[in-house]
């Protein structure tokens, strides 16, 4: 007698243990049982309609018993937003200079023009923030997490194997300046109150001024002054492939992503890069959003 | 650079307007009453002078007049190199300007064929030269009061078209101030590199 069945079984020692089945397999043919598909397939509509939650949640299952995903909250955009949002790079770049002037690697001249920009992020912040107070908002007194997580933390990572460490910091500094003037300019036709752009303008106008500061003092000479492209040539890249950077870029301002690239080895055996863009959806600093 | 401001701009706007006083009240709005003020002499364009700002023919007119003094700045930069001033530096300006003022004709539908006279007239004493430092720090301080001149008016101008233009231009004439004071010799002095104490151009008096 198999010990694992008998304890269960009400058949007779001896009988067919499928026997009592048997007629009810027979009633269940392959018509029969077309018949049923068929049938379960019309009611089932209806029966979902009818039944309330009876059939429990229709949405994508999960894997495991975590608890369920916090709903992302909708964020409107508007000009709090945009401010919160510049005040958070305003921050970022205060973050990333305090980085570098503690690295000791910069030049008394580098040392000296990063001061003084971050004494104007300073003076900026102060202005964001009354700007905000004034429209009803609550300042954004940190960096942007997005920039922060997606550009700052890899960049300073992969500065630990720079071949060129000044120079890095000046490539990084250039390209954040670079972020914060196209950030503004964006902003300038985004922003629905007149006065705002005014300030944003005068902001970003800044930001462009030490963008093309820090382009100089990095090239130590006038070589940076004009790029190439403002009279038809091409760019060219130095000896170790990096980009030049030029105080005077292009012909217009442009609000499109930069790259940043650092004389640093990436995982592949290139240069380090890493693409810095405005802000957008998924980096402004929305009201809801705290430090 | 700064103290030469109310001898050499087009107009004489009030020193409160100055950038930093401009920051600190939280807008650069301050000084409208001068630019749309009452008065003034009549301008060249269809349209006359500005007195409210929510007028878009006045609006068209302010456009005008900007176009007027990026042509105006071009034939300064041109006359420049023709006296003998660095012909990279004058060369790569003239193309800039003149690139500003398409670009505001092209969105406004304005000829680009008018210079301001008058801002040519006010600059050219010390701007056409072959004295390439003196011609820089000249040109130094009229790129920032073309800033200064944009910052008030992105604060009146309906058009998001013509708000985008000239927030374009004026970002990258930020970027020209910087590289006239290198070529000055006087970007030792941060403070007036990074925040020059400009006055706006007094758009009344451009056309």
């Amino acid at each position: 007698m198999n010990p694992f069945t008998a304890p269960h079984s009400s058949a007779p020692a001896g009988a067919d243990p499928l026997g009592e089945i048997a007629p009810t397999t027979a009633v269940l043919d392959r018509r029969s049982l077309l018949r049923i598909g068929g049938l379960s397939l019309t009611l089932a509509p209806l029966i979902a309609a009818c039944g309330g939650d009876t059939l429990g949640s229709d949405g994508p299952g999960r894997i495991g018993v975590a608890a369920p995903a916090p709903e992302l909250q909708d964020g409107e955009v508007n000009d709090i937003v945009l401010l919160r949002t510049a005040m958070s790079l305003e921050y970022t770049a205060q973050e990333i200079y305090a980085a570098a002037v503690a690295t000791g690697a910069l030049t008394p001249d580098q040392d000296r023009l990063l001061a003084a920009i971050n004494a104007d992020h300073s003076e900026h912040i102060d202005a964001l923030a009354s700007l905000i107070s004034t429209a009803g908002g609550e300042p954004f007194r940190c960096s942007n997490p997005f920039l922060v997580q997606r550009v700052v933390e890899p960049t300073l990572i992969a500065l630990d194997d720079s071949a060129d460490t000044a120079g890095d910091l000046m490539r990084i500094a250039f390209a954040i300046e670079t972020l914060a003037a196209s950030t503004y300019q964006m902003f300038i036709g985004m922003l629905t109150d007149p006065e705002l752009r005014a300030a944003a303008l005068q902001i970003g106008a800044d930001e462009a001024r030490h963008s093309a500061a820090v382009a100089i003092v990095a090239a130590d000479g006038t070589d940076a002054l004009l790029s190439p492209v403002l009279f038809g040539s091409e760019l060219e890249a130095t000896a170790d492939g990096l980009p030049v950077l030029y105080a005077v870029p292009s012909r217009f301002s442009e609000v499109s992503a930069n790259e940043l690239v650092l004389n640093a080895p990436d995982p592949d055996g290139g240069l380090f890069a890493v693409t810095v863009q405005t802000p957008a959806e998924n980096s402004y600093a929305y009201e809801y959003m705290q430090c | 650079m700064a103290d030469s401001d109310s001898e050499t701009h087009v107009g004489e706007p009030p020193s409160e307007t100055g950038r930093r006083s401009l920051l600190r009240a939280g807008l650069g709005i301050g000084a409208l009453g001068v630019l749309f003020g009452a008065g003034g002499a009549s301008t060249a364009l269809a349209t006359p002078p500005p007195g409210d700002p929510e007028d878009p023919s006045e609006q068209l007119a302010v456009m005008g007049a900007m176009l007027a003094a990026e042509l105006a700045t071009r034939d300064l930069y041109q006359a420049a190199l023709e006296a003998g001033a660095d012909a990279l530096v004058a060369e790569a300006m003239a193309l800039q300007h003149r690139a500003y003022a398409d670009a505001i004709s092209g969105a406004t539908g304005l000829s680009a064929n008018r210079p301001s006279g008058a801002l040519f007239d006010e600059w050219s004493a010390r701007l056409v030269t072959s004295d390439t430092a003196a011609m820089a720090s000249a040109a130094a301080e009229l790129e920032s009061s073309l800033v200064a001149t944009y910052q008030e008016l992105v604060g009146v101008l309906d058009d998001g078209n013509w708000v985008r233009v000239i927030s374009s231009i004026a970002m990258m004439e930020a970027r020209h101030g910087v590289v006239l004071a290198t070529v000055a010799g006087d970007a030792d002095d941060l403070a007036s590199t990074l925040d020059p104490d400009a006055a706006p151009l007094n758009v009344e008096e451009l056309s």
